[in-house]
C-alpha cells in the first residue's frame, strides 16, 4: 500500500502555476563556462535593485528632495537616485555588448552599432564649460570616441574567441569610465554656473534609448495571458489529481467543478444583462467583430492541420509555440523602433560635433512620420501578413504549435490595424470573445449531456475551456493586486510581465549553438531584463507613466495581440480535442459524468 | 571578484562625479541669507506691510529679468565667467499699495554685497558692489567702500559699516518680540549717496539685525534725519489686495473673423531704468486669466503675470515661490503656482505671496477652481480643495492610485482621473465619491455643464462621453494619434490629436467632420480656434467650415507653442516669449 499522500489542492495548484514554470524557465547553470556565474549574480542584483526602485519609488520620492525639469513637459525626479539609474543602464549596455562579442555577425554588428551610438551620445552631452552649444572638444567627447573605437576593436578581436569572464569586466569598465568622464566632467563644469546637468542628462539618455525596451514590454504584456492559461489548466488538473485516476470520486469532482464553472460563467454573462435589462451596448456592438475573429482563428487551425496532415497542437503545444515566437514577433511588430533610435542618436551626436541644426529638424520630422499611427498600423499589418505566410511555411514543413499561434497573431494584427487604416470600425473585445467562448462551450456541454457522452476527459476539456473564457475577460485582474500597491495599473502590468518573464522565460538560455553560444544567450537575456526594469524604474521614480515612454501601452498591445492569440489558441486546441474525441467515440471511453 | 569590484568601483565613481551644486560662497555671512523661496513680512513705522520673496540663484538666471544697464554693469565688473558663476540672492518686495522693488545681492569671498535695485521709483547699480555683511560676520569687523551708485558715476556712494552683537530683544512696532532663533548679528551702516552733478546727497544711518536664514528682520535709523526702519511680522496669511484683472470683451456667439494684432514681445515696465523687453524662455502651456496670461519661465523659478492689451503684453508682477514651478493657473482672484518642493503657493493681484501649503507629493497637473477655492491633484493621487484665503485643505481625498491630469471642477462635482484607469466624480463640497468608472488612462477632459456631459480622450485612442449625473458612458469613438485638446460647444465635440481633428455629435458620438491633426484648440463661442503648425484657424465647430485663418511661422526645433483665449483675444505664445494675438470678431 502506498504511503505517498496527495499534496493539498492549493499546494498542487500553486506548484502548477508558480513553482513548475519557474523551475523549468529560470536562468540556471546548464554547463556555464567559468566566470559567467558572477556576471549572472551581478545582473540579478541589478534586476532586483531596479525592482526595488519600482516598488519603493513613492517612498524614495517622499523621502528625498526632487529635481524638476520644465519646458515642453515636466519631469520630477528624486535627485540622489540618478547615479543608480545610470549604473543600471551601463550594466545593461555592458551585458548586451559582451553578448555581441559571440553572437552571429549580423546581430553582433547591430548590437555594437547601438552600443557605440549610445556611448558617443552620452559623450556628446558634455557640451563644454558653460553648455553654450556649438562645437567644443570636451573630455567627455574625447573619452566617448576612445571608448567607441576600443569597443569596436575589442569586438573584432574577440569575435571568434570563446567567452571569457573578463570580457564583461573590460566592456563594463570601458563604458563606465567614458560615461563617468562625460557626465562627471559636464556636472563639475556646470555646477559653478548653478546648472545641475545630471537630471537632464539622465532624462535625455533614458528618452533616447528607452524605446529599446519596447519589445520586452510587448512580450511582458502576454504574461498575464500565459499565467491565466496555466492557472486554468492547473485548476482542472488539480481536481483530477485530487480524485485520483482510478478513484470513483473523479467523475463526481469533475462534474461538480464543471457545474460550478458553468454556473459562474452563465452568471457572469447573464446576471448583468438581467439586472440591466439587456446586454451592455458596447458588448453587443463588439459581438459580431469578435465572432468573426473567433472564426478567423478557428478556420486556419483546421486549414493548417489539413496542410500538415496531422492534428493541431494541444494546449501545451500552443504555449510552447508562443514561447518560441513571442520575442521575435515582438521585435517584428516594433521593427521601426531600432532604426528610429539609431537615427536620432546619430543626428544628435552629429549635432554636438557641429552638424547644422536644420538636419535635426528634418530628423525629428522623419522620426515623427515613422512613429505616426498610420505608419505603425501599416507596419503591423505587414508583419501580420508575414506571420501568416511564415505560419503556412512552417505548417508545410510539419511544425505544430508555432504555425497555429503565428497565424492567430497575424490575423489579430490584421484585424486590429486594417479597419483603422481603411476607416472602418470593427469593434471586438475580450469580454465579447469570452462570452462567445463560454456560450459555445456551454452549448457543447448541453449537447454532450443530452447525448449522454460527457465522460471525465470531456468534462475536463469543457471545464478548462470555460475557465479560459473567464481568463479571457478577467486576465488583467491578475496584475490588479500589484496595481493597488503601486498605484498604477499600467506599471503593475508591465512589472508583473517583466518579473514573471525574468523567472520563467529563460528557456532559450538553456540551449547552445555555434551562432548563439550559451553565455551570449544568458547575457542577452539578462541585458534585456535589466534594461526593461530600469526604464520602468525611471518612470516610477519620475512618477509619470509616460516617462521616458509609456511601456504600458505596448504591454497592453502585447496582451491584446499575443495574449488573446494564446488564449484563443488554447481554447481552439481544447475544442479540437473535444471534436476529435467526439468524432472517434461511439460510446464514452471513460466513466460517465452525466450518469 | 573582479566583476564585483568593477561594478562597485563604477557605482562609487558615478556618485563621486555627480556634482549637483557648487559650495555656497559668502563665508559665515551666508547663514544669514534667506533660503530660496523664503517669504518675510515686514512693516514700517507707517504700518505699510511689505511682502518680500527671497530667491537664490547662480549666474545668468538671477539677472535675466533685470534692466540692461544693470546686466551690462555686472558683466563689466565681473566679466562673463564671473557673472555666470555669481551666487545671487534676490529680494523682491511688494508693498500694500502695489509698489514693487527688487534688490539683488551677491554672495562672494567679500561676504554679502548689494549689487543693484530696480523696479521702483529709485534704482541703483553699485560698482563696486556694496558690502552689507562681511564674510566672517563677526562683531568687531568693520569696513568701508566707495564707488558708483549708478553706471558712469551718475550717482556715487560712500559706505562705512561694522558688525555689532545683538544685545537684548528686538521688538516690532506693536512691541511684539521678534524671534532670534538661530542667532542674529547687527550691522551699523552709514551710506551716503551723492549726485556729482550738483553735489546733493542723501545720508542713510541704519542699525540692522540680520538673523539666521531670514536676512534683515529689524532695522532702525534715519534717512537725511528722518527716522526710518522696519520690523518683521509673523502674520501667517494675508488678505488679497489689488483689483482682479478687469473684464475684457467677450468672444461673440458666432465669430466671423480673426483680426490680427501686431506681433509683439513681452515688455517690462521700470519707472527708473525705463521699459525693456523681457529676455527669457517660457515653459508652456500658458494659463489664461480674464485678460492676462500667467507664464512660467523655462527655468521654472519665476511665475509671471502679464497684462494684455492691443499693443502687447506688459508684466504686472513676477513671483518666486522657491524651487522649480511645475504648474501655474489663475483661480478666482488668485494666481497659483505648484513647485517641485511639493508646495502650492497663492499670489494676489499685486503679486504678493499670500500663502503656501505643503502637499504629500508634487502637483504637476494644473490646479483648477471649485468656486473661488483651488482644487489640486497630487501625483500620489490625493485630491485637495484648499481654502482660498489660507491654503488650508478643506477636504482631501485619496483616489487610491496615482493622480493623472488636472482636476476638472464642474458645477458641484470635481472630476479626477487616475493611473488605475478610472475616472472619479467627487462632491465639490465634501470630497465624497459620487461615482467612479473605468475610463482608461485619461489624457484630456472637457465638460459641458449645460449638457451634463464630460467628454474625455484616453490614451488607448478612445473618446468617451460620460454623463455627469451618474458616470454612465453615453457613447464611444476612436481617435488616432495623441489627444491634445477637446472643445465641447454648440452640440458638437471637437477632439484634436497630433494626427486628426475629429468633430463628433455630442448626443450620439456620430462623426460630423474630420480634419488634419493640430497642436491645440480652444473654444470661441460657437466656433473653435485651432492652432496648426503654420496657421491659426477659426472654424465652425458643427460643420468644420473654416471661417477665417491667419498664417503663423512654423515653430523652430526646440520652441514650444501654446494657445489661449483671454476675453476675445486669441493668444499664441512661443516659448521664446514671442506673442501673436488676434481679436475674435
Amino acid at each position: 500500500m502506498s504511503t505517498e499522500r496527495t499534496p493539498p489542492a492549493i499546494v498542487s495548484f500553486f506548484t502548477g502555476i508558480v513553482i513548475r514554470p519557474i523551475r523549468e524557465g529560470r536562468v540556471r547553470d546548464t554547463g556555464w563556462p567559468t566566470g559567467l556565474l558572477p556576471i549572472v549574480v551581478l545582473a540579478s542584483v541589478a534586476f532586483v535593485l531596479a525592482i526595488s526602485l519600482i516598488l519603493g519609488g513613492p517612498v524614495i520620492r517622499a523621502g528625498s528632495s526632487l529635481t524638476a525639469s520644465v519646458g515642453g513637459g515636466v519631469l520630477t525626479l528624486p535627485r540622489f537616485i540618478l547615479p543608480t539609474v545610470l549604473w543600471l543602464v551601463i550594466i545593461a549596455l555592458a551585458l548586451m555588448q559582451t553578448s555581441a562579442l559571440h553572437v552571429r555577425r549580423s546581430l553582433s554588428v547591430i548590437l555594437t552599432v547601438m552600443t557605440v551610438l549610445v556611448v558617443l551620445f552620452i559623450g556628446a552631452l558634455d557640451l563644454g564649460a558653460d553648455g553654450a552649444g556649438g562645437f567644443r572638444l570636451t573630455a567627455g567627447k574625447v573619452a566617448s570616441v576612445i571608448a567607441a573605437i576600443a569597443l569596436i576593436a575589442f569586438t573584432v578581436v574577440r569575435r571568434r574567441s570563446r567567452f571569457a569572464w573578463w570580457e564583461f569586466a573590460a566592456v563594463f569598465a570601458l563604458l563606465g569610465v567614458s560615461v563617468a568622464i562625460a557626465i562627471g566632467g559636464s556636472a563639475a563644469q556646470s555646477a559653478v554656473f548653478g546648472i545641475d546637468v545630471v537630471p537632464t542628462a539622465v532624462a535625455i539618455i533614458m528618452t533616447a534609448i528607452g524605446q529599446l525596451a519596447v519589445p520586452a514590454a510587448l512580450a511582458a504584456g502576454v504574461v498575464v495571458a500565459q499565467v491565466a492559461v496555466t492557472a486554468s489548466r492547473s485548476a482542472v488538473a488539480v481536481t483530477g489529481r485530487r480524485a485520483g485516476s482510478t478513484s470513483t470520486r473523479l467523475p463526481l469532482l469533475l462534474g461538480a467543478l464543471l457545474i460550478v464553472v458553468a454556473v459562474w460563467r452563465v452568471a457572469d454573462v447573464a446576471l448583468p444583462a438581467l439586472l440591466e435589462g439587456g446586454l451592455d451596448s458596447e458588448l453587443l456592438a463588439a459581438l459580431p467583430g469578435s465572432a468573426a475573429l473567433l472564426v478567423l482563428v478557428v478556420a486556419p487551425w483546421w486549414g493548417l492541420s489539413a496542410m500538415r496532415g496531422t492534428p493541431g497542437p494541444d494546449v501545451d503545444g500552443v504555449e510552447a509555440g508562443l514561447e518560441r515566437v513571442a520575442i521575435p514577433v515582438a521585435i517584428g511588430l516594433t521593427i521601426t523602433i531600432a532604426p528610429i533610435v539609431m537615427l536620432l542618436l546619430s543626428i544628435q551626436i552629429a549635432a554636438s560635433w557641429g552638424l547644422p541644426p536644420s538636419i535635426h529638424s528634418l530628423t525629428i520630422s522623419v522620426a515623427g512620420v515613422l512613429g505616426s499611427s498610420t505608419v505603425v498600423a501599416i507596419n503591423r499589418s505587414i508583419i501580420g501578413a508575414v506571420l501568416i505566410v511564415i505560419a503556412l511555411v512552417l505548417a508545410r514543413r510539419g511544425s505544430r504549435g508555432a504555425p497555429e499561434i503565428l497565424a492567430a497573431i497575424g490575423l489579430l494584427a490584421l484585424a486590429s490595424t486594417i479597419p483603422s487604416l481603411v476607416g472602418v470600425a470593427v469593434p471586438w473585445s475580450s469580454d465579447a470573445l469570452a462570452m462567445l467562448i463560454a456560450a459555445a462551450t456551454l452549448t457543447a456541454l448541453v449537447v454532450l449531456l443530452v447525448r449522454r457522452r460527457l465522460d471525465e476527459s470531456r468534462a475536463a476539456l469543457l471545464a478548462t475551456s470555460l475557465v479560459l473564457s473567464a481568463a479571457m475577460a478577467w486576465r488583467e485582474v491578475i496584475a490588479d493586486p500589484l496595481s493597488i500597491v503601486i498605484g498604477s495599473s499600467g506599471i503593475a502590468l508591465v512589472l508583473f510581465g517583466f518579473v514573471w518573464g525574468f523567472v520563467t522565460e529563460a528557456k532559450p538560455t538553456h540551449g547552445d549553438s555555434l551562432e548563439y553560444p550559451r553565455p551570449a544567450r544568458v547575457l542577452l537575456f539578462l541585458a534585456n531584463a535589466v534594461f526593461g526594469v530600469t526604464v520602468l524604474a525611471f518612470g516610477v521614480l519620475a512618477r509619470d507613466l509616460d516617462v521616458p515612454l509609456n511601456l504600458d501601452s505596448f504591454a497592453q498591445f502585447g496582451d491584446q495581440l499575443l495574449g488573446t492569440a494564446l488564449i484563443l489558441g488554447a481554447v481552439v486546441a481544447l475544442w479540437s480535442a473535444l471534436a476529435v474525441r467526439s468524432s472517434v467515440d461511439s460510446v464514452p471511453e471513460g466513466r460517465s459524468v452525466a450518469s | 571578484m573582479v566583476v564585483s569590484i568593477t561594478a562597485l568601483a563604477l557605482a562609487i565613481g558615478l556618485v563621486v562625479v555627480d556634482v549637483p551644486e557648487a559650495p555656497v560662497e559668502g563665508g559665515a555671512a551666508a547663514r544669514y541669507v534667506p533660503l530660496d523661496g523664503h517669504r518675510t513680512l515686514t512693516t514700517r513705522g507707517d504700518g505699510v506691510i511689505t511682502v518680500t520673496e527671497h530667491s537664490r540663484t547662480v549666474g545668468l538666471d538671477g539677472v535675466f529679468d533685470a534692466p540692461a544697464s544693470i546686466v551690462n554693469a555686472m558683466f563689466g565688473q565681473w566679466g562673463d565667467r564671473g557673472v555666470r558663476e555669481a551666487q545671487l540672492w534676490r529680494a523682491s518686495r511688494t508693498e500694500d499699495g502695489g509698489a514693487r522693488t527688487v534688490d539683488l545681492y551677491r554672495l562672494s569671498e567679500l561676504g554679502v554685497s548689494q549689487i543693484a535695485t530696480w523696479g521702483g521709483e529709485l534704482g541703483f547699480v553699485f560698482e563696486p558692489e556694496l558690502v552689507l555683511l562681511s564674510s566672517t560676520a563677526t562683531p568687531g569687523d568693520s569696513w568701508s567702500s566707495q564707488g558708483d551708485a549708478l553706471p558712469g558715476g551718475v550717482l556715487t556712494y560712500t559706505a562705512a559699516m561694522s558688525v555689532v552683537p545683538v544685545t537684548g530683544a528686538l521688538l516690532d512696532y506693536d512691541g511684539v518680540e521678534i524671534s532670534q532663533q538661530g542667532g542674529c548679528v547687527g550691522v551699523q551702516a552709514t551710506v551716503v549717496i551723492t549726485d556729482p552733478s550738483d553735489g546733493a546727497s542723501t545720508t542713510l544711518e541704519e542699525s540692522t539685525a540680520w538673523c539666521a536664514g531670514r536676512g534683515p528682520v529689524w532695522s532702525t535709523g534715519s534717512i537725511d534725519g528722518e527716522s526710518a526702519g522696519l520690523a518683521e511680522l509673523t502674520i501667517r496669511s494675508l488678505e488679497p489686495l489689488g483689483e482682479p484683472v478687469g473684464e475684457a470683451a467677450s468672444v461673440p456667439k458666432r465669430p466671423a473673423a480673426l483680426v490680427a494684432l501686431p506681433e509683439t514681445t513681452l515688455q517690462v515696465a521700470d519707472g527708473f531704468f525705463g521699459d525693456y523687453i523681457a529676455i527669457g524662455q517660457y515653459s508652456l502651456p500658458v494659463s489664461a486669466a480674464v485678460s492676462d496670461l500667467v507664464l512660467v519661465d523655462d527655468r521654472g523659478d519665476s511665475l509671471e503675470s502679464w497684462a494684455l492689451d492691443d499693443s502687447g503684453a506688459t508684466r504686472r508682477w513676477s513671483g518666486r515661490p522657491g524651487g522649480t514651478v511645475v504648474s501655474a493657473a489663475a483661480v478666482g482672484d488668485l494666481t497659483l503656482a505648484t513647485t517641485d518642493r511639493r508646495q502650492v503657493a497663492a499670489y494676489d493681484a499685486l503679486g504678493r505671496r499670500l500663502w503656501s501649503t505643503t502637499t504629500d507629493e508634487v502637483v504637476v497637473a494644473t490646479p483648477a477652481g471649485a468656486g473661488a477655492d483651488p482644487v489640486v491633484v497630487t501625483r500620489a493621487g490625493n485630491v485637495l480643495r484648499l481654502d482660498a484665503r489660507t491654503g488650508a485643505p478643506l477636504w482631501s481625498v485619496s483616489l487610491g492610485a496615482d493622480g493623472r491630469g488636472a482636476p476638472v471642477p464642474v458645477g458641484d462635482i470635481v472630476l479626477a482621473a487616475d493611473e488605475r484607469e478610472r475616472l472619479s466624480a467627487l462632491d465639490a463640497d465634501s470630497g465624497d465619491l459620487l461615482w467612479r468608472i473605468d475610463a482608461g488612462l485619461v489624457d484630456v477632459i472637457s465638460v459641458s455643464q449645460a449638457e451634463s456631459l464630460a467628454v474625455l480622450a484616453a490614451e488607448s485612442g478612445t473618446v468617451l462621453a460620460v454623463s455627469l449625473a451618474d458616470g454612465e458612458v453615453l457613447w464611444r469613438s476612436a481617435l488616432p494619434g495623441l489627444a491634445r485638446s477637446i472643445v465641447n460647444s454648440a452640440g458638437a465635440v471637437l477632439v484634436v490629436s497630433n494626427e486628426v481633428m475629429l468633430a463628433l455629435d455630442s448626443d450620439t458620438g456620430a462623426v460630423l467632420w474630420r480634419g488634419v491633426g493640430a497642436q491645440a484648440a480652444a473654444s470661441a463661442g460657437e466656433a473653435v480656434v485651432v492652432l496648426l503648425d503654420n496657421e491659426v484657424q477659426l472654424r465652425d465647430i458643427a460643420t468644420g467650415f473654416v471661417i477665417d485663418r491667419a498664417p503663423v511661422q512654423p515653430s523652430s526645433p526646440g520652441v514650444w507653442r501654446s494657445i489661449a483665449i483671454t476675453g476675445a483675444t486669441v493668444v499664441v505664445v512661443d516659448s521664446t516669449g514671442v506673442l501673436r494675438m488676434w481679436e475674435v470678431q
